[in-house]
């Protein structure tokens, strides 16, 4: 069983906020994305996290310095898992671990753009972070790459820490992706781009679970 | 040689203490910079006050986007953002996306080579794809490993690209002329003004310096 997450990725703090109330119900987690998140800042967390209790929130912080600093408040204010970039100083990466521990939350690390992927999953495993993203990028689809072969990798390393992908998974592809150790499955425009988000996001978690 | 200019960046996560912040400082500085864990608490909303309250001054949002180049960028620079940086460890896609969005908007694309292992070819490549602005800087978690920025300054400033060179990383009273000898364009200041009792005077402090060196 993989748990689903849904990426928040309009700008718009309304349109964030209803479309979060048609998927919330058929989704594990909710994703703030980075573009949401640096538009609207914390105040969207907060308000996320007052009408969806029965969700776990992910702030996509892709923090790259300040580690500890940056997601804290973050975590104060009732996210469930932060992500740090796996190209950010280890130092950073830390950081972020150790707030999220402080508050009993989790770690992502996210391995988009990670040259070496099998080295630092071993590195960032080895600090304790939580999850570990296979990520391929908006601007890497739009070049044609998919995380399967990423997934693959990174799962036969056999570390023990959960694996969240991300990067176009659709329904056709989330049994794929939860037969190669998915954890975590997130999409994105597979759901708010469908005629029906709400029916989109049940038949993937369905699939998923 | 022509003076660098001087970049207050502005780490408190509090909105109303880094708009009071600005005020102190901005007599003394050419660019405001919202930093990165300020911007991503508080908003574009701070980006809109901020340039309301110093329409005279660069207004620098550091962004450090990853992915999704253009998208990211955009409402920034439509905000009133002069300059927004992209992370030199991100995809050639991403960094040619704010290039590209700063460009349409006639503003300038920072690359921020922190964490960056090959520096010089990510500094050649971005200044190749139109990067307006190459930023040297040693984080705050290297700076507490005690790294500083002022060999890689170096090392860019002598590989001669046709860009603007912004170092970052601790820089403060007793190391800015040695800093601004090094040639770059912009210095970049946080600590040593914002963790001042004294900002205003801090500020003025860095602006003499800068002035003399």
């Amino acid at each position: 069983m993989a748990l689903t997450q849904m990426a928040l990725d309009s700008l718009d703090f309304d349109a964030t906020v209803a479309l979060a109330e048609k998927v919330a119900p058929h989704v594990d987690i909710l994703e703030i994305g980075t573009p949401c998140i640096k538009h609207n800042g914390i105040k969207l967390l907060e308000t996320l996290r007052a009408k969806f209790p029965n969700n776990k929130i992910l702030v996509d912080l892709k923090t790259m310095d300040a580690g500890e600093y940056e997601a804290t408040p973050f975590y104060a204010a009732g996210a469930d898992i932060c992500t740090v970039l796996g190209t950010a100083d280890l130092g950073t990466i830390k950081g972020v671990i150790k707030a999220a521990n402080g508050y009993g939350k989790q770690a992502q690390v996210d391995l988009i753009n990670v040259a070496d992927k099998a080295t630092r999953t071993k590195e960032v495993a080895a600090l304790g972070a939580h999850i570990i993203g296979v990520h391929t990028g908006l601007d890497q689809q739009a070049a044609g790459q998919t995380p399967f072969a990423d997934l693959a990798l990174v799962q036969a390393l056999n570390l023990g820490v959960t694996i969240s992908v991300a990067g176009g998974v659709k329904a056709a592809t989330v049994k794929q992706v939860k037969d190669a150790g998915a954890g975590i499955i997130v999409a994105g425009a597979a759901i708010y781009g469908a005629a029906d988000p709400a029916a989109s996001a049940a038949e993937i978690t369905a699939l998923a679970h | 040689m022509a003076k660098p200019l001087i970049q207050v960046a502005l780490d408190s996560l509090d909105y109303d203490q880094t708009l009071a912040l600005a005020r102190q400082a901005a007599p003394y500085v050419d660019i405001i910079e919202i930093g990165t864990p300020c911007l991503k608490v508080n908003g574009l909303a701070l980006v809109k006050a901020m340039k309301a309250a110093h329409p005279d001054k660069l207004l620098f949002v550091d962004l450090k986007t990853m992915d999704a180049g253009y998208y990211e960028a955009e409402p920034f620079f439509k905000a009133g953002a002069d300059i927004t940086t992209v992370l030199g460890t991100a995809d050639m896609g991403t960094i040619k996306g704010v290039v590209d969005v700063a460009n349409a908007y006639g503003k300038q694309a920072q690359v921020d080579l922190i964490n960056v292992k090959d520096k010089a070819k990510v500094a050649a490549e971005a200044a190749k794809m139109g990067a307006h602005i190459i930023g040297i800087h040693t984080g705050i978690d290297q700076q507490l490993a005690g790294q500083t920025p002022f060999a890689d300054l170096a090392a860019l400033v002598a590989q001669g690209l046709p860009v603007k060179i912004s170092v970052a990383g601790g820089i403060k009273q007793s190391t800015v002329q040695q800093v601004v000898q090094a040639g770059p364009s912009i210095v970049v200041v946080g600590g040593a003004i914002t963790g001042s009792n004294a900002p205003e005077t801090s500020s003025r402090e860095i602006r003499e310096l800068v002035t003399s060196a």
